[in-house]
């Protein structure tokens, strides 16, 4: 596949007196890995918080699998993601009461594509493809911060969405188990064609990346 | 997995709030429902004695006080009532039945007795005669005497005796439990009309203020169709003129006015102001805990959820916590009203209802009446109750969302 999976054009935003992006345009093509690098503040997160529809921006489009997500209700923001993004954070954002499998079982809690029980075998078997087949009943709160991120990995990943946006997805954990989930993320996403956009700061990962995108003083860099 | 199932973890999670929720909903429904069963409980109380004055009307006519205080006496205020108005009353709309009767005070240096004559009927010997203890009914033609029971046990008579009354001795016919008898005016002695009247043609003390005849009477029991009866008591007070005492259920109302008032608002009024605090305290648990939470709701939008399904199940965990606080709080105010027991109010009835004449030391004593009610839950309050705890943890709820909106990327991102 080679179209464009997203399409941003010539977005702007402000936030108060600061303008962070400054007419960003790009293409991420579909089933890519591509980086977002730049400073503390550059915007990148901001970028990659419109590509999910998390966002607003003041100026400018954007395109997700062919849709102008600018023109979208709220609602239909929700349902694109729940259906086709997926979402890893820095803080991997589990939800502290509920056990690793019902975490991963949380995007698809409205989805009437598939019954309660396929639900819940893809969640076990997501679970297991991350390493974590024995700590299904495990709470947040139990898991160290590499396996609360695998949980997190296996829970974008449970609608099958075609784009996986991570914002800084090892940043919270130290180089060795970073590395292990960073290899686990690709391994995923290239096994299943998913489109993977990464902010990060970490050049190793940059330097992995199909493409790598530096905004600096709220512009894309080529 | 489903939503109850979130909405059982998140509630267990946060199990301290949840409980301090809950229980701040339970305080709030048992104080409204148990302050509303003791304000209605003490209005019942006060409002019991309304039904056993012996009529649904009682009628009679200020009078003077006699030149002497000796022998067979009106009791005071009464007078004679004039025949006239007697006739008028009888056939006013809402009037079923009248029963004329003569109630004097027999007067001697170291005793007094009530007494009343009655006619036949419901309000008058039939109701008496209901309540027989020993002896026979008394019967209209009878030239004879039943006695309270309290009278014939304080002066050691019983059934078959004799008792003198105005220097006419009568035989004791029967002994009555008048006090529960509800349905007459209480006295110590109760006399078929004609001879009360005999008896109080022939009092000096009597006929020395008004030419008392031998039919006539200085009382009225009439049963009123109480549908009407604000409307018999005006056209009484109009027929019997200026001095009429009626005693009704409305005149008893009147006279404990401030404390009816008392127990019927000041219920209303504190279940209404524990009521504000328990919704204001809801409201501030709520609003913290969604506060808390507003980061836990920017990852469900950003994991697809729609804002209203995010809606959805805050406002689903508040109406199981109200839900539970509102079960618990009515459980707990049934328990408290099983508890508590039964409630006893005393009060003075009024002197124109008093047996007793009031210059008698006993008389205040006398004069005072207990009614014990147990406590009533009320379905009525127990609904209202029960619908305001739902609806004060379910506006909670949704007060708290209304104002807490977040913007879910910026609790979210990495920079």
């Amino acid at each position: 596949m080679s179209e464009s999976a997203i399409h941003v054009e010539n977005i702007r935003k402000r936030y108060g007196a600061v303008e962070v992006l400054r007419g960003v345009t790009l293409q991420v093509k579909a089933s890519s890995f591509t980086t977002v690098i730049g400073k503390s503040g550059s915007g990148k997160s901001t970028l990659l918080g419109m590509i999910g529809g998390l966002e607003q921006p003041d100026e400018g489009r954007i395109s997700v699998l062919g849709k102008d997500i600018s023109t979208l209700s709220s609602d239909q923001l929700a349902h694109l993601r729940r259906r086709s993004i997926g979402i890893v954070f820095q803080g991997f954002n589990l939800i502290p009461s509920l056990t690793a499998i019902e975490n991963v079982q949380l995007p698809a809690a409205f989805e009437d594509r598939a019954t309660a029980t396929h639900r819940r075998r893809r969640a076990e078997a997501l679970l297991g493809k991350v390493g974590l087949a024995d700590r299904f009943h495990h709470r947040p709160a139990a898991l160290s911060g590499g396996e609360q991120q695998r949980v997190a990995i296996a829970r974008a990943l449970i609608n099958e969405p075609a784009i996986l946006l991570a914002d800084e997805p090892t940043g919270n954990l130290d180089e060795a188990t970073g590395a292990a989930v960073l290899d686990l993320l690709l391994g995923l996403c290239r096994d299943t064609g998913v489109t993977l956009v990464a902010v990060t700061h970490d050049p190793d990962i940059a330097a992995t990346a199909d493409r790598v995108i530096e905004i600096k003083d709220g512009r894309y860099q080529v | 997995m489903d939503r109850w199932r979130y909405v059982a973890r998140e509630l267990r999670h946060r199990s301290g709030r949840s409980l301090a929720t809950a229980a701040g909903i339970a305080v709030a429904v048992l104080a409204a429902v148990l302050l509303a069963a003791l304000a209605n409980s003490y209005s019942r109380a006060l409002e019991a004695p309304m039904k056993t004055v012996g009529a649904d009307v009682i009628v009679q006519l200020t009078g003077d006080i006699p030149p002497k205080l000796e022998g067979l006496v009106f009791p005071h205020p009464n007078a004679l009532l004039p025949a006239k108005a007697v006739a008028g009353i009888r056939k006013e709309p809402g009037v079923v039945s009248v029963t004329r009767a003569v109630y004097l005070w027999e007067l001697a240096p170291d005793h007094y007795q009530s007494v009343l004559g009655l006619e036949a009927g419901e309000t008058g010997l039939d109701g008496l005669n209901g309540r027989l203890l020993q002896g026979r009914p008394l019967r209209a033609g009878d030239h004879a005497a039943l006695l309270d029971s309290d009278f014939a046990g304080k002066n050691g008579l019983k059934a078959g005796d004799d008792i003198v009354v105005g220097g006419d001795r009568l035989p004791v016919a029967g002994i009555v439990d008048a006090a529960r008898g509800g349905k007459v005016v209480r006295a110590d002695v109760y006399l078929p009309l004609a001879v009360s009247q005999a008896l109080a043609a022939a009092a000096p003390q009597v006929q020395a203020l008004y030419a008392f005849g031998a039919d006539d009477a200085n009382m009225l029991l009439v049963k009123a169709d109480r549908r009407r009866m604000e409307a018999v008591v005006e056209r009484i007070k109009q027929l019997v003129g200026k001095k009429a005492i009626v005693s009704s259920e409305i005149s008893f109302r009147e006279t404990l006015e401030s404390a009816l008032f008392l127990s019927e608002r000041m219920g209303l009024v504190l279940s209404l102001v524990v009521a504000v605090f328990a919704v204001a305290f809801v409201l501030r648990a709520t609003a913290s805990a969604v506060n808390e939470r507003r980061r836990e709701m920017a990852v469900l939008q950003a994991l697809g959820w729609r804002w209203r399904d995010v809606h959805r199940q805050v406002l689903l965990e508040n109406t199981v916590l109200a839900l539970t606080g509102t079960l618990a709080g009515l459980a707990l105010a049934a328990f408290a009203a099983w508890a508590i027991g039964n409630i006893e109010v005393t009060m003075e009835m009024p002197w124109d209802l008093s047996s007793t004449p009031h210059f008698i030391p006993e008389a205040a004593v006398d004069r005072r009446q207990s009614v014990t009610v147990p406590p009533q839950l009320a379905w009525q309050v127990l609904a209202a109750a029960g619908l305001g705890g739902i609806f004060a943890g379910a506006i909670s709820a949704l007060a708290a969302l209304s104002t807490r909106r977040p913007q879910p990327w910026s609790l979210l991102r990495s920079e």
